[in-house]
């Protein structure tokens, strides 16, 4: 597991600190943190991360709409994405697949073996 | 004795195969009826023969021969159709105006012409014979005129069978009696036994082996010679030199018509009877000819040959003709007619002989008899029937000049000598029969008969011979030579017997030998010797014949004109004894003697008077045998005493003498005035004879009239037993129907009525012609009829305006419906000719109609008040039935769709989504579905619906009900429930995640507690923890207040108290953000519970202070506005987009997620807080410029009396 950077995307503090807690404690990667999507798109512009996790229902710009100008952005549209959510039941495959996203974990998530969970997803 | 010149061939030609089945031509005239009926009565169904029925029908009727008949037999009866098939164990009927011919066994009809006579029974018997040839059989039944005869003769000529019904059963004889005196009926029976002898005949037909039958044409030549050998000697007619086939074909006709199996047993049959050898020998002479048979044969004669005969010879001479082979006189007359017109033309004074000569007696009996059916027209112009025949209306009569022209005479052409000196020899279609040497001697003769340059006609099969050098060819298609010189060849030795007597001859025939003259006299000389004797023979009317011995030489011819008168020629004394003493001969038929007539004074001689009488053979005509013999003078001297007178004797008898010529002339005198008396007699006789003929045609007429309407009455019987049958069916209809009804004329008298209509007039059967008007009825119109015409008035109506009337009555007094019709009654002419009225009674449908109404308001009332859409679709697809839903859901009204079509009534876009649920429940099953209605009243609607097919007992779908139910609010229900579960679910998982990953990591030792990060784990965890407690409790209690199961009891609460409350639990929070709180509120009275509104006021307040930047203010004011109490929270944070401010009071809407969860909201305080002011029936809102701060409203009502009022009661 070489030195990875990771932006997770989440409106609410208690995921993303416990995400935060959870690959500070099981892994080496850097991690960076947005409160909303408008703050996340600008972060992935701003230095594209080797992956997203991205919370889908938020205020604002939600998950899918996010996901959607990454996709269309050259800068970003490479980056891998995994979706964090809480909703169930989670959204269409086909529809994830379309904007190709790597992977869904739900909420709540193994603390313990979130990042082997996201390393598994990506093939690292 | 005649055949069709094709008959050489016939035996040739002839293939007798099985399959080959019997047709029988049946002709009859209309009133033939009774006859067919008999006829096919007595016919089996298996007889394994087709029969044509050939009828004189009236052109002007259809013919309703085959239902007749069908009838009457099992076999099935047709009506002829051109080009039907014959097939056996059939009868065809001929239809009306039409001929028929069979061709290559096919029916074939022809138009009749109904400006010619017709003759189509002649017609279809003629192409029976040339088609069936032995296998047809023609019957002649009832019936007039004389169609039919020649078509039987056909038949018989072809070796078909005729057969006639005997005219003593026939009803009308006229035309079986024309075809009988042919010759060629086979059989004469009565219809019953003529439909048995064609069984037996097809029968036996069928059951002869077929070696048996003519295979070859030719039966056993021994057999053959037994036949002919008992012919000679029973019939003396040898038949040994005729052709083989024929014969043969002959005599297997006679066998199966007498129903004999085989030839042997008919011989024996043949030698026992009498009857049947001349029957046999009738039909080996069988013969049939027409008047100018072969007309281009005869035009050829009339043209080329006669006129030249009549140029040769001299006038005064006599042309002679010799027609052998005269039949029954048709070709005799033709050629007299032909020679007589020569002769005319030529304008030269010759007379005419014609010898017509047969074997046959009684086809020569015909001939003399010159009467011929009126058929023969067609073959003879208009001109020379005029000419040469009496129109005796049913037949035909030889003028007596041209009668008087012909002999007809029995001759044998093989055996008596013929004729001599004939300028014309015709001989026709005679010596076919024989065989080739019986030809030559045939001809021999005839040739020795013709004069020099004499013509010979023969039949166009016959040919000369070796005798070809003796004669020139004239024509040769036709066969006409001319004899060459005068050479008259010897004939062959063979006996000729002497001519038999005339017979018939109205010419006396005188054969007398000149040479017997001569031995008379010496034998005359030897017997008289010296005596004188005068012997003569002398005519009935007086006339000297001939002379035998005259010794007393007493002939004394007077001067001028002479007279062979024998009492004139004689001595006047000897001339009244004389006289006397023939009369007397004649008259009594004896021998009569006078002696001693004294001649005269002077000489003395006295003479002895025999006179005999002698027939000749033919007795018709009587000679008188005279002898004269002078008494010796010396040898009467007694005599001579005796007739010695004295003077006075003298005197007295001159006296006695002149007063005997007195009474002479007296007497003379008498006999002329008698005579004349005869005359006029005679005259009367024959007036009477023409007025008799006239009776007999007017009789004649009379009885073709009788039998026209004797057909028509057939006809009419029959109709009117199909009408009696219609009327009685008529009768038991109007009876089983119970229908009343009335037949009224024009002047409304009754005409006729049924039992049924006494229930409303009190009618009897003696009430016919009286009129309705008179009788009073029980119908009144019932009073809910908005147009009601009473009785009388409806019948005027309809008689003015001859349009049908049908209106329902009430009948007295049961009150009972009657539907009562008035139609016109109309005849077949389309005029109207009174009333018809028909009552009926429609009481039980009327209650039932009620019922059903009554029903079906029920039903319309039950579904009315189902709060669904039901209707009723047929299996057409068509609305039958709507309960209300429909017109309070769509614009429209519920009855006017009854009758359309789905499609119709839902739109194509609608009805194109329920189709195939349409289709499912028209195949039985029952469906259920959603569907989203676009067309409802109030926009777009949810609805469910069921349709549950109509099946009927027998299975079949009848249609479907529809209920259709509203399910918008429902489905708005779930939603909204969908919605909620899955956002409290996200919004319960996210602090748990914060819990659980916290308390993972930190259990399991990756964190240490104590550490910085531990203790920030703890403190995430705790607040996620905290934060769920809040969100079950909002959630909680927001569900409670909803369902109203938080008790809301109001009290009446100072503004001013709630304002401090609150005041006192946000002072601390304020303080921590250092806001400043500004709080103002009148002094008001509030109903209302205090805690909740206490609860709102803290989340506006803490919203307020919590979006509020720091050291900034917080307002909050209570104040009367009209008559509410207007509550206000203001800040002056960011404030809410304005197209936020509607959502903010519903469930989690926030409306920048991005930090509340740092402020720590639920998201649900804002609902809470709505739906506690509405359970207080105020109003929030909020009001908002963004950026500039927002500002919170509630209204609590302040009427609080009325309101509280109205809560109570």
């Amino acid at each position: 597991m070489s030195h990875k950077q990771i932006l997770i995307v989440d409106d609410d503090y208690t995921v993303r600190a416990t995400v935060e807690l959870s690959l500070e404690v099981t892994t080496d990667w850097e991690i960076l943190t947005a409160c909303s999507g408008k703050e996340g798109l600008s972060l992935a512009r701003a230095k594209p991360p080797d992956l997203i996790l991205l919370d889908v229902m938020m205020p604002g710009i939600d998950g899918l709409e996010v996901l959607r100008q990454l996709r269309n952005d050259s800068a970003t549209q490479a980056i891998p994405v995994v979706f964090l959510t809480a909703k169930t039941p989670i959204e269409k495959q086909e529809h994830l697949k379309d904007l190709k996203v790597r992977g869904v974990i739900s909420k709540p998530f193994d603390a313990i073996n979130l990042g082997k969970q996201i390393c598994l997803l990506l093939n690292w | 004795m005649d055949e069709p010149h094709n008959s050489p061939n016939i035996g040739k030609n002839d293939n007798f195969n099985d399959n080959r089945f019997f047709v029988v031509g049946i002709g009859a005239s209309a009133g033939g009826l009774q006859a067919l009926e008999e006829f096919f009565e007595n016919i089996p169904q298996d007889i394994g023969a087709a029969f044509v029925v050939i009828q004189h029908l009236s052109p002007r009727f259809k013919s309703l021969m085959q239902e007749l008949l069908q009838r009457k037999t099992s076999l099935h009866v047709y009506q002829i159709q051109d080009g039907m098939k014959l097939v056996p164990n059939a009868v065809y009927v001929i239809p009306p105006r039409t001929n028929i011919i069979v061709e290559a066994g096919k029916l074939r009809s022809r138009e009749q012409k109904p400006e010619r006579l017709n003759f189509p029974i002649d017609l279809f018997f003629e192409s029976l014979a040339k088609e069936y040839r032995d296998r047809g059989m023609g019957v002649l039944l009832s019936g007039t005129g004389s169609d039919g005869t020649q078509g039987l003769q056909a038949i018989g000529e072809a070796g078909g069978l005729a057969l006639i019904q005997s005219p003593e059963t026939a009803q009308f004889s006229g035309m079986p009696a024309n075809a009988l005196p042919t010759g060629l009926v086979d059989e004469v029976l009565s219809p019953h036994d003529l439909a048995e002898t064609i069984y037996e005949i097809v029968r036996i037909t069928r059951n002869i082996p077929l070696t048996e039958q003519l295979t070859e044409n030719v039966i056993d030549p021994s057999l053959l010679e037994r036949v002919l050998e008992l012919l000679k000697d029973r019939e003396a007619v040898d038949f040994s030199q005729y052709k083989v086939g024929t014969l043969s074909r002959r005599i297997y006709h006679r066998c199966s018509l007498n129903g004999y199996r085989s030839l042997e047993a008919y011989i024996n049959y043949l030698q026992s009877s009498e009857s049947e050898t001349q029957l046999l020998v009738r039909d080996f002479l069988i013969g049939s000819t027409r008047f100018f048979r072969d007309l281009e044969a005869w035009h050829f004669l009339e043209t080329q040959v006669l006129p030249s005969l009549v140029e040769s010879l001299e006038a005064q001479q006599q042309l002679r003709i010799w027609v052998a082979g005269c039949a029954t006189g048709e070709e005799a007359y033709t050629m007299a007619m032909l020679a007589d017109e020569a002769v005319r033309k030529s304008s030269k004074a010759l007379s005419i002989k014609i010898f017509a000569t047969d074997l046959d007696n009684f086809a020569l009996e015909t001939a003399s008899k010159g009467i011929y059916p009126l058929n023969i027209g067609k073959d003879i112009s208009a001109e020379r029937l005029e000419r040469y025949f009496i129109d005796r209306s049913d037949c035909y009569q030889v003028r007596r000049q041209l009668r008087e022209m012909l002999i007809f005479a029995p001759h044998n052409l093989t055996k008596n000598a013929g004729f001599s000196k004939m300028n014309l020899v015709s001989c026709r279609n005679v010596l076919i029969y024989m065989q080739p040497e019986l030809q030559q001697q045939v001809l021999r003769m005839l040739h020795f008969s013709l004069a020099s340059q004499g013509v010979l006609f023969l039949g166009s099969a016959e040919v000369l011979g070796i005798l070809e050098a003796e004669f020139n060819t004239v024509n040769s298609k036709w066969k006409i030579y001319q004899k060459k010189g005068n050479n008259q060849r010897s004939l062959l030795p063979i006996t000729k017997e002497p001519l038999t007597a005339p017979t018939l001859s109205p010419a006396r025939f005188k054969k007398v030998q000149p040479r017997s003259d001569r031995v008379l006299g010496r034998v005359f000389n030897f017997c008289f010797d010296d005596r004188k004797a005068t012997c003569f023979l002398v005519s009935e009317d007086n006339k000297l014949l001939r002379i035998f011995y005259d010794t007393v030489n007493l002939f004394r011819l007077p001067l001028g004109e002479v007279h062979l008168d024998v009492t004139a020629i004689v001595p006047t004394a000897l001339q009244l004894p004389l006289s006397t003493a023939l009369h007397r001969a004649k008259r009594e038929g004896e021998t009569v003697l006078y002696a001693g007539i004294k001649l005269n004074h002077e000489q003395s001689r006295i003479i002895n008077l025999k006179v005999g009488i002698e027939f000749d053979e033919s007795h018709k005509e009587k000679l008188l045998i005279v002898l004269l013999e002078e008494q010796k003078t010396k040898t009467n001297a007694v005599d001579e005493r005796y007739f010695e007178i004295n003077e006075e004797t003298v005197d007295r008898f001159n006296e006695l003498e002149y007063e005997l010529q007195q009474t002479r002339e007296n007497l003379q005198a008498t006999i002329e005035e008698l005579e004349g008396t005869n005359e006029e007699q005679q005259a009367t006789n024959e007036e009477l004879i023409a007025s008799n003929e006239e009776l007999q045609s007017a009789n004649e007429e009379l009885h073709s009239v009788n039998e026209e309407l004797y057909t028509v009455n057939a006809e009419h019987q029959s109709k009117i037993q199909e009408l009696v049958e219609l009327n009685n069916d008529l009768d038991n209809l109007l009876q089983s129907t119970e229908i009343g009804v009335i037949f009224l004329d024009l002047e409304l008298n009754i005409r006729k009525f049924t039992p049924a209509v006494n229930r409303i007039f009190n009618v009897r059967e003696g009430d016919v012609n009286r009129p309705l008007t008179d009788f009073s009825h029980n119908l009144f119109c019932p009073p809910q009829q908005n147009v009601c015409y009473n009785l009388l008035e409806s019948l005027d109506r309809v008689l003015t305006t001859r349009q049908p009337i049908e209106q329902d009555m009430l009948l007295r007094p049961t009150d009972k419906h009657i539907l009562m019709r008035v139609n016109p009654y109309w005849s077949e002419q389309g005029e109207c000719q009174g009333l018809v009225l028909s009552f009926i009674d429609i009481d039980e449908i009327k209650q039932a109609e009620e019922k059903l109404r009554r029903r079906s308001e029920q039903l319309r009332l039950i579904t009315n008040a189902i709060p669904a859409w039901i209707f009723y679709v047929d299996e057409g697809r068509c609305c039958r039935f709507s309960n209300r839903a429909y017109q309070n859901w769509f614009e429209g009204y519920s009855e006017g769709i009854e009758g359309l079509n789905l499609a119709a009534i839902f739109g194509n876009e609608i009805y194109q989504q329920i189709q195939p649920h349409v289709d499912t429940a028209l195949a039985g099953k029952k469906v259920n579905f959603d569907l989203e209605f676009s067309s409802f009243n109030g926009g777009s609607r949810w609805v469910n619906i069921s349709y549950i097919p109509h099946i009927q007992d027998s299975g079949q779908v009848k249609g479907f009900f529809a209920l259709i139910n509203d399910i918008s609010d429902r489905k708005a229900v779930e939603r909204m429930k969908d919605e909620f579960v899955s956002v409290v679910s996200h919004e319960l998982r996210t602090p748990l995640t914060g819990i659980l990953g916290m308390l993972q990591l930190l259990s399991e030792k990756s964190i240490k507690p104590e550490s910085k990060k531990g203790e920030e784990a703890l403190k995430v965890a705790y607040e996620s923890a905290l934060h769920l407690m809040h969100l079950v409790r909002d959630i909680l209690e927001l569900e409670r207040l909803e369902s109203g199961k938080i008790d809301l009891s109001k009290e009446w609460v100072n503004a001013v108290h709630l304002v401090g409350h609150v005041k006192d639990v946000m002072k601390t929070i304020a303080q921590r953000t250092e806001i400043t709180l500004n709080i103002s509120a009148e002094d008001l009275e509030v109903y209302a519970n205090g805690d909740r509104i206490i609860q709102v006021l803290n989340n506006l307040l803490s919203n307020a202070i919590k979006f509020s930047e720091p050291s900034s203010t917080v307002w909050l004011t209570v104040q009367r506005q009209d008559d509410v109490v207007l509550f206000a929270v203001k800040d002056r944070g960011r404030g809410i987009p304005e197209d936020k401010l509607n959502d903010i009071f519903e469930r989690f809407q926030q409306v920048d997620a991005s930090d509340s969860r740092q402020k720590g909201g639920t998201g649900l305080g804002l609902a809470i807080c709505r739906q506690i002011v509405r359970q207080h029936q105020g109003k929030i809102w909020a009001e908002s410029s963004f950026g500039e701060g927002s500002s919170f409203y509630f209204t609590l009502p302040l009427d609080e009396g009325l309101e509280d009022k109205f809560n109570e009661s």
